[in-house]
Parts: C-alpha cells; sequence; structure tokens
C-alpha cells in the first residue's frame, strides 16, 4: 500500500501541489484525471522520488523507488540506441536478467534498430514493454494510451487488467475516460493541486456525463465557431 | 536569409559556450591555438601524412552537420537551393582555421581541395540513424554503446594513426594515438544522462558509481588493447611506457565521470574541466578523484536511495 498525506509541492512561488491525500492499494488500479496543468506529471514524479516536496509518501515497499514502473508522457531515449539495448538498459538497473527477449515482444517492434528510428507509438510501447519486463509492483503510467494504435490499446488494456490479476498496484492518467473505465477501480479528479473527487467504479459513468456536461460545451460555444 | 540563419546559429554556439562557463571570444582564441598546435605537431612528426590528416579531421568534424534529419529540417524551413548554400556556407566556416593551417605550411594543394571537398559535402546527407553499427559493448550499458557508434570515425582514425606510427616508426606518434583514444573514452561521460536513467537504478549511490566506473575501466581497456598489443609488438622495449599511458588514460575517464556526476544534473562547467586536467600533475590525483567522488555522491542521494 502507497500512502500519501498532505503532499505539497511548489516550483518557486508557483504552488502545483496542495495537499494531496491519497491511498493506493495492492491488487488495484487508479485512474488520475485532471485538466492540462492540473499537476498529474508533478504528482507521478513526487511518488517517484523524482521531485523534492513537504509530507512523506509511505509504503510497504522499501525502497519505493526500486519497485516502481514509471513511464512517462513522453519517454525519453538515447541517440544510437536500438530497441533490446534499451531494454536490456532498464531491465539491468532494476538487476533483472531477461532471456528471449524476441519471445516478449508482444508488440513487434524492430528491437535491432535504433530507438530514433521509432514512430512516437513505436516509443511509447517500447518504453512500456521496458518497463513492464522490469517486474515492477508499483506502476505509474503517464498517458500510456497516447499515440498508440488501436491493437496497441487494446493489448494495454488487456496487460492492466492482468496487472490487477496479479496484484499489483496501477496509477494510470489518460485523457481519454473510456480507457480509464474499462481498467480502473477508482478514478481521482485532480483539479488545481487538490483531489476533489473520488469516484468509486460504480459512479463512473456519472463522472463522464459530468465532464462532457459541464465547461465543455460553454467553451466550445466560446469559439463563436461559423 | 543566409546571414539571418548563420547569426542565429552564431547566437546558439555562443549561448553553448557561455552555458559551459567561458566567454566565447576566449574559447574562439583557445580553438584556434588547439587547431595550429596541435596541426603544426602533426605536421613536425608526419611531414607526408599531415595534409591528409589535417583534412580528415576537419571533414570528419562537417559531417556532424550532415544529418539526413537535420538537413531535412532545414529543407523544410528553407528549401532546397537555400539549404544546400546554408550547408555550403556552414561547412566553409568550419574550414577556414584547418585550410588557414595548410596555407601557413605551404600546402597549396590542399588548401584549395578543402574549400572545395567541402562544399562538395553540403550535397551530400548522412542517414547513419538507420544503419545499426554493431559494438562488442551492448552488453554493459549504456555510454560505450552509444559513444563506440557516435565516434566510430574518430576511433577508426586514432587507429589508423597507430598503424601508421608503426609504418613511420614513430612511438609518440602511437601514443598520442594511444591517449587520444582514451580522451575519446573519457567523452563518453562528459554529459550525464537524463535523470530517469540514473533514476531507474535500484543501487545506493556508492554502489551506482562503483559500478559505473569498473564499467568505464573494463570498456577502455578493452577498447585500448588492440592498440596496446600493436605498439607492444613493435616496440617491445617500450612496453612500460604504453602500460603508462593507458594508465593516465584510464583515471582521466574516472576523472571525466566523477566531474559528470559531481554536476549532476546538471553540465561539467569550466571549473570541473581544469580540476579534470589537473589529474596530469601526479599529487592532484589524489586530491580531485576523492574531490570529485564524494561530490558526486551527494548530488546523486537526490535521486538514488
Amino acid at each position: 500500500m502507497i500512502k500519501i498525506v498532505d503532499l505539497h509541492k511548489s516550483y518557486g512561488s508557483k504552488s502545483v501541489l496542495k495537499g494531496i491525500n491519497a491511498e493506493f492499494h495492492s491488487g488495484k488500479t487508479y485512474g488520475i484525471i485532471g485538466e492540462n496543468g492540473a499537476g498529474k506529471t508533478t504528482l507521478f514524479r513526487c511518488i517517484a522520488g523524482l521531485e523534492r516536496f513537504d509530507c512523506t509518501i509511505t509504503s510497504d515497499l522499501q525502497p519505493l523507488k526500486n519497485h516502481l514502473g514509471l513511464l512517462f508522457a513522453e519517454p525519453y531515449f538515447f541517440d544510437k540506441i536500438t530497441g533490446e539495448e534499451y531494454i536490456r538498459l532498464l531491465c539491468y538497473a532494476r538487476h533483472k536478467r531477461i532471456d528471449n527477449i524476441a519471445d516478449k515482444n508482444i508488440f513487434d517492434l524492430p528491437l535491432s534498430q535504433y530507438v530514433t528510428t521509432y514512430s512516437t507509438g513505436m516509443k511509447k510501447k517500447l518504453a512500456l514493454l521496458a518497463v513492464l519486463l522490469q517486474g515492477n509492483e508499483l506502476f505509474v503510467l503517464d498517458e500510456p494510451y497516447n499515440g498508440i494504435d488501436i491493437n496497441g490499446s487494446i493489448a494495454l488494456t488487456e496487460i492492466l487488467l492482468k496487472l490487477k490479476e496479479l496484484n499489483k498496484t496501477v496509477i494510470i492518467s489518460s485523457h481519454i475516460f473510456s480507457t480509464l473505465s474499462d481498467t480502473c477501480d477508482e478514478i481521482l479528479v485532480l483539479r488545481n493541486g487538490i483531489i476533489t473527487e473520488t469516484v468509486q467504479r460504480a459512479d463512473f459513468q456519472k463522472l463522464e456525463e459530468e465532464i462532457k456536461g459541464s465547461r465543455v460545451k460553454e467553451l466550445v460555444n466560446k469559439l463563436g465557431l461559423k | 536569409m543566409l546571414t539571418h540563419y548563420l547569426s542565429l546559429q552564431f547566437k546558439l554556439l555562443n549561448r553553448n559556450i557561455r552555458d559551459f562557463g567561458m566567454h566565447p571570444l576566449l574559447a574562439y582564441v583557445l580553438i584556434f591555438g588547439l587547431i595550429s598546435g596541435l596541426g603544426t605537431l602533426i605536421f613536425q612528426r608526419l611531414p607526408n601524412y599531415a595534409p591528409y590528416i589535417i583534412i580528415g579531421i576537419c571533414v570528419l568534424l562537417q559531417m556532424r552537420l550532415s544529418q539526413k534529419q537535420r538537413s531535412d529540417f532545414l529543407q523544410i524551413v528553407y528549401g532546397n537551393k537555400t539549404k544546400r548554400l546554408l550547408r555550403m556556407a556552414e561547412n566553409l566556416i568550419i574550414s577556414i582555421p584547418f585550410v588557414t593551417l595548410l596555407l601557413v605550411e605551404n600546402q597549396y594543394i590542399a588548401a584549395v581541395g578543402l574549400p572545395i571537398a567541402s562544399a562538395i559535402l553540403a550535397f551530400i546527407d548522412l542517414n547513419s540513424k538507420s544503419i545499426v553499427l554493431p559494438t562488442p559493448f551492448s552488453k554493459s550499458p549504456y555510454e560505450f554503446t552509444v559513444g563506440f557508434r557516435k565516434s566510430f570515425l574518430f576511433i577508426l582514425m586514432v587507429y589508423g594513426l597507430s598503424v601508421i606510427s608503426v609504418c613511420v616508426n614513430n612511438l609518440n606518434l602511437g601514443l598520442f594515438s594511444l591517449f587520444v583514444l582514451c580522451i575519446i573514452c573519457a567523452t563518453y561521460y562528459g554529459k550525464v544522462e537524463n535523470e530517469y536513467y540514473v533514476w531507474i537504478f535500484a543501487e545506493s549511490p556508492n554502489k551506482y558509481l562503483t559500478h559505473k566506473i569498473l564499467t568505464a575501466i573494463k570498456n577502455t581497456f578493452w577498447m585500448a588493447l588492440p592498440m596496446m598489443a600493436l605498439l607492444t609488438a613493435f616496440f617491445p622495449e617500450n612496453w612500460w611506457i604504453v602500460l603508462l599511458i593507458t594508465a593516465i588514460g584510464m583515471i582521466l575517464v574516472i576523472a571525466f565521470l566523477l566531474a559528470a556526476y559531481s554536476t549532476y544534473p546538471g553540465e561539467i562547467g569550466i571549473l570541473e574541466l581544469i580540476f579534470i586536467f589537473a589529474v596530469f600533475i601526479p599529487p592532484f590525483v589524489l586530491v580531485v578523484i576523492p574531490y570529485f567522488y564524494v561530490r558526486s555522491i551527494n548530488r546523486l542521494k537526490n535521486t538514488l536511495v
């Protein structure tokens, strides 16, 4: 279990997270939604220990970062590194020996080619595959569906369901509501640096309608399209 | 358009030099001094091969600007004709100090040939992205895997130089190539990786650094081994100098590595660079290396547990 109590994070005078409280349990998948700039990525970076922050994040996994598979919305890759070498690097970093990478290449990626020749979706798939092969207990996935094709999205949904079955904890952000409603047990709504709502599965539809109905139409009307 | 582009490039270059902690004017004087000093040395030691070596170094530098991705970008922004003009202008600017050196050394044919070669190179786009160069270092990520591929042509060149040293029976040139090879290895560690690639390691800062240092020593040794064997075979009575130069080169690699992490996540600055070169004065090694090590550990504590 991971417990966050009153998490604050500021960049200079700009306060990004203003008192986050949340608990994440094993075998459950959590969705985080919020507008761009709401603080999702900052929250993920804090959980990963990539940011300094006020409060303590407690976990029964110690140290938490060594059990955490982190997928950034825009993964960074070195020049002149092949897909296979990238996977080996991530597994090597966690002392995980990996054999028969080709068998585990479920996204049919050209692993012997440089990653810089990959498309955006292929890069995302590679980063995801490497994080999965690290054998983590907790997964923090920032926009994992972005850029991925339809088959990849279906496979990713299956992977997330499998992780739940394996009693892993998954925290995921997505701007595509259906991807969250298909996989999550709870959705946390992040607004202006705080979690304003924690929505259980039974109320997902209500939440979706609320999002659709609220300000969206009003904003589109503001454009004055003719 | 040409002036605007070149002045923008000049501005970007100056910005990078300032970020490094040096005044651009001083950097240009140093670069010019380095090229003339090194060039004169090459002409003194290898008068028959020097023009080829000078042209080779210049073309290698120009090739770094000939990447297809860069060329495509210029074409999208400026169109094909202007792109070629820009590329030609860039290559000719790079060739200026080398042409000057050739003129000073009375190598008039080479001095005329180099600008022509530079202009021709502007019409060639190198698509190295798709050709995967096999490397013996793939198993131990990642600096040598990436560095070997990026500096492959330079490695070929210094190996070529060591072969020439044997042909002309010049040990000093061989030792120089060996040392340059170690400097090439050191540059693989000159730039610290993105924070994610430090964070992923399930190691303490101490273990992480120890691991990095051991990998650096091992891979530098494998990289230098063929050259060491060649020089030892042809200059057997000087085997100990070959070993000594390799050892100094390895210390330089370690100094670079630790200097990079001592400023993590920032870049190496001029102060660190001065400290790195202080390792050539023997007593300073005992101060500089531990100093960088302790600073690196403190820097890494924020990312590794």
